[in-house]
């Protein structure tokens, strides 16, 4: 029946689904109730402006130093620049039990002796654990609500709750890849180490690119996908709709992809 | 005329490719299983009986021919036939952080239950005296395989697909077993079961298929099998015995003497044997099934054709 496998991943989930976002939305509560006051924030801003720029770009302050005399300026870098780098572990957890560890523990074999296509099936339990991913961007930006009414400076809850929601492209195209790599690879220590590649390696590459300016780091630093989530720019200037376009698009093309080879192959072999 | 058969192979080929090596694990299965019948898969282990059934669950996609399950294509329609097909695998893997009670559900859930199915599961849980409340990684192996049944069972499937259903069963539980297989043909279901143990398809199969590396060597009615059978016979005397004793006694084809005892290959009818020892006090007496490889060989002898 529909929505039976989205059901039962949601019933599995939501514990873990909890832990993750009221652990993060903690964080983001506590940063916010640790952003100094205007002197402060303005001796934080003269102290970077004295740092070297590849420095200054490696921690996350980018070209704007002004940006960071901000509460959002020191909320973005101190909070939603780190978050995408330890969120990004979830995606591939869970993305590796939509094939990848059912068929090395053999419970595939059961459910798809079940008549539901094996196309739904992965389709049901993406679609589950976007709604898990969903809900801990909500707890994120549920605790940096908090935050904000714990202070007595003000910050734009909005471009709070857009940076929050800005997450989910870019978990999304890691949840998607590391399916696919389920869907092509049999061994799973492959499958991992291929997964974890891509998201350190994409880590590394925006790091290396954005401090190593007119290096061969920087001309291809636009393949790796942590270039497009670029937290900076949408609590300065709201959604960046061009990146979520296209980090959704390589999701769906990722996705497209998973089924069509997981459709094909043997199972549980 | 005959029914449509329930399971037709034609020429049913799977190859595994591991880097260059190419292993035939299955070739040219030509097989059917007709409505109602209870049919026993019979091959040792690697003999490609799990291979085969993969396949009828399109879990693994042929190399070439193509398997029919109640006329359809068992690839093109796999999702179809398997609201009619319940499956007992052999390595029997469920949710372990899941209850006995929640695998049920799910399973129900995705079967799209309108609650008969879970009171269906509840009654054989009973029959199998299974207690659903328990997490599965808290279940003895024997249980683990009860609830495999209970969620192969539950949705009175037309065919069932077992492989190896008895492992881990207590011989109790296994007459359970074969009861509730009877009570299944009798309600007009197909069950198409594997085993490499000669004894459990005797029990309750109407006919057997007999794979040998991959390869079907026969189908044959259980009784034409029972009559070819045969069984290993040891005698223990309180005193010392010829082996001549019983070497002329009809059925008797082998006879070794160790000690005080007599150990021979008996087939037919045991009265014979137990006449010819008349006289000698007999201390005990153990009979032992012949080993499937056994059984093969003295039905077809090494190059697989029938003796005659």
């Amino acid at each position: 029946m529909k929505g039976s496998v989205f059901k039962e991943i949601l019933r599995q989930t939501w514990p873990q689904m909890l832990y993750w976002g009221v652990g993060l939305g903690l964080m983001g509560l506590f940063i916010i109730v640790i952003v100094p006051d205007a002197a402060g924030l303005q001796a934080m801003t003269d102290f970077f402006a004295r740092m070297p720029p590849f420095l200054l770009q490696a921690v996350g302050v980018g070209d704007d130093i002004s940006f960071l005399a901000t509460p959002e300026g020191f909320v973005t870098i101190g909070f939603f620049g780190k978050t995408l780098t330890m969120l990004a572990l979830y995606p591939v957890l869970v993305g590796l039990r939509v094939t990848l560890f059912e068929e090395d523990n053999g419970t595939m074999d059961m459910l798809l002796s079940l008549p539901v296509p094996r196309w739904q099936m992965v389709v049901e339990k993406f679609l589950a654990y976007t709604v898990t991913m969903l809900v801990i961007v909500i707890l994120i930006f549920g605790g940096l609500w908090l935050g904000t009414q714990l202070v007595d400076y003000e910050l734009n809850v909005g471009r709070l709750a857009v940076t929050s929601l800005n997450i989910l492209p870019s978990m999304l195209l890691i949840l998607a890849f590391t399916i696919l790599m389920g869907a092509l690879i049999r061994g799973k220590k492959l499958a991992i180490g291929i997964t974890a590649a891509f998201v350190l390696g994409s880590f590394m590459l925006d790091t290396i690119g954005d401090m190593a300016t007119g290096t061969f780091a920087e001309n291809i630093r636009w393949i790796s996908f942590f270039n497009y989530y670029d937290s900076t720019s949408v609590m300065k200037n709201g959604i960046v709709w061009g990146n979520v376009a296209l980090l959704m698009a390589i999701t769906v093309v990722l996705l497209g992809t998973s089924l069509y080879f997981f459709q094909r192959r043997d199972v549980g072999i | 005329m005959a029914a449509n058969p329930v399971i037709q192979t034609d020429n049913l080929t799977k190859v595994y490719k591991t880097g260059k090596e190419a292993v035939v694990a299955l070739k040219d299965l030509n097989l059917s299983v007709q409505p109602g019948e209870i049919f026993g898969f019979l091959g040792p282990n690697g003999a490609g009986k799990t291979t085969t059934i993969r396949l009828l669950l399109d879990l693994i996609r042929p190399t070439r021919g193509r398997a029919n399950i109640f006329g359809q294509d068992a690839n093109l329609n796999s999702v179809a036939l398997h609201q009619r097909i319940g499956f007992l695998p052999g390595e029997l893997s469920l949710w372990k952080h899941l209850t006995g009670k929640q695998v049920v559900n799910y399973v129900a859930s995705v079967r799209g239950d309108d609650g008969r199915m879970v009171k269906h599961a509840n009654e054989l849980a009973e029959q199998l005296d299974l207690d659903f409340s328990k997490k599965v990684r808290a279940y003895s192996s024997g249980n683990r395989r009860k609830l495999g049944l209970v969620v192969s069972m539950m949705h009175k499937p037309d065919l069932l697909i077992l492989d190896e259903p008895t492992g881990g069963l207590d011989p109790l539980l296994q007459q359970t077993f074969n009861q509730m297989m009877r009570d299944a043909r009798a309600a007009g279901r197909t069950v198409f079961l594997s085993s490499h143990v000669l004894g459990e398809v005797q029990a309750i199969c109407d006919r057997v298929g007999i794979l040998r590396n991959g390869e079907l060597k026969a189908v044959e009615r259980v009784d034409d099998l029972t009559h070819t059978n045969f069984q290993w016979i040891t005698l223990r005397f309180r005193d010392a015995i010829a082996p001549e004793v019983v070497a002329q006694v009809p059925g008797v084809t082998e006879v070794t003497a160790e000690n005080h005892s007599l150990k021979v290959r008996l087939s037919g009818d045991f009265d014979p044997l137990l006449r010819a020892v008349e006289g000698h006090y007999i201390v005990g007496v153990q009979t032992k099934e012949p080993t499937l490889e056994e059984i093969f060989l003295a039905f077809y002898g090494n190059n697989g054709a029938q003796k005659s």
